[in-house]
């Protein structure tokens, strides 16, 4: 066979999807089998290179207090802090707004709390409702900042 | 409540108790999970500082939901659902912003060099590795966020595709689609393959 892996072909066999005629061709061709050990070589450093990178980033990071997140778990209370409910809120405020054409959200938004008990959303409900009271003074530059974005994106909604 | 229904909510109630109880040891959960989260929540959105506050809020909406979690798929898995609802949201409510200073604000998710440097052979290993790794940076940056999550999960993380669509909640073939592309970007921006470092097999 003189014709190479197409992409397609290329990537059905590095994510294991072949039926045997890419690993056959693979076999035979010095070209294709070299581009898969690159391939292969490169995520294998990606991957190291960038776990050392996330732990680092990570160890550098602040750490909540202990029993921070009981506190928040537990009670739901707004004394969770101000820095930690703003941070919540950029998450929180405005979700689900756009849909985009291509993937049905709507199953990845499902899948989250599969099955969610009364007791479960009602929890849910008061620790937004709480983030939302405690974020009202400090994210209003922040909601100033995307008004008119998110005006745009209410419209768009579907 | 005959015996046969109570004893059926007891037992389901240990099962929930057993699969849950990984998730109160909330600093354990985080300890083991963090650096896992953060990567992918920095390479999905592609902003290093940003990540950290959306993978806090991960873990605190992890511990608020630790209710939800079925023990139906690993707790690394759940983990990841979490943070790629919270990386939509993200994107959603920044998508205007966000995307117009997107190739301006590229933020140091690319900058691995030390990383990099310190686990190469040689000078020049480590030289071939640093020009790799930006070039998936390059090519990671001109795909969707939801390219690059997935790109994450199969190639960092080594999940498998059955596991990615349940984490995004995308069909499989979807999932194969994003992987298709990001494959394919990463093979161009590498260019023709002219050197490897530990050559063929
Ligand atoms: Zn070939």
């Amino acid at each position: 066979m003189n014709q190479h892996l197409t992409d397609e072909q290329f990537t059905d066999l590095l994510l294991g999807l072949d039926d045997g005629t890419a690993a056959t061709h693979l076999n035979s061709c010095e070209h294709c089998r070299h581009e898969m050990a690159r391939v292969e070589e490169t995520m294998g450093m990606l991957r190291e290179a960038s776990m050392d990178w996330s732990r680092q980033r990570v160890a550098e990071m602040p750490t909540p207090q202990p029993g921070f997140f009981e506190r928040l778990g537990l009670s739901f209370r707004p004394a969770a802090g101000m820095a930690m409910a703003a941070v919540l809120a950029i998450a929180v405020a405005v979700p689900f707004l756009i849909r985009d054409n291509d993937v049905p959200q709507q199953a990845a938004v499902q899948h989250m709390s599969p099955v969610p008990t009364a007791e479960q959303i009602a929890a849910d409900n008061e620790l937004m409702s709480a983030i939302n009271q405690e974020i009202a003074q400090p994210a209003a530059q922040h909601e100033a900042a995307f008004a008119s974005e998110s005006g745009k994106a209410r419209t768009t909604k579907r | 409540m005959p015996a046969t229904a109570s004893t059926a909510i007891l037992s389901f109630a240990a099962r929930q108790e057993a699969r849950t109880h990984e998730l109160e040891d909330i600093d354990g959960l985080v300890r083991l999970y963090r650096a896992k989260v953060y990567r992918y929540v920095a390479y999905s959105i592609n902003d290093a500082d940003l990540a950290e506050s959306i993978t806090q809020d991960c873990f605190v909406k992890a511990y608020a939901n630790r209710a939800s979690f079925r023990g139906d798929c690993s707790v690394s898995t759940w983990l990841m659902s979490i943070a790629t609802n919270l990386v939509r949201d993200h994107v959603r409510t920044q998508k205007f912003k966000f995307w117009r200073n997107f190739r301006a604000t590229a933020a140091d998710v690319t900058d691995m060099s030390h990383q990099i440097s310190s686990r190469a052979s040689s000078p020049e290993s480590a030289l071939i590795a640093r020009e790799r790794v930006q070039g998936v940076h390059a090519a990671l940056a001109t795909l969707s966020e939801r390219q690059r999550s997935v790109f994450v999960m199969r190639f960092l993380e080594e999940m498998d595709l059955a596991e990615i669509a349940k984490a995004t909640g995308m069909p499989v073939n979807t999932v194969k689609t994003h992987l298709h592309r990001a494959v394919t970007a990463i093979r161009a921006q590498l260019g023709p393959n002219a050197s490897t470092l530990g050559g063929t097999r």
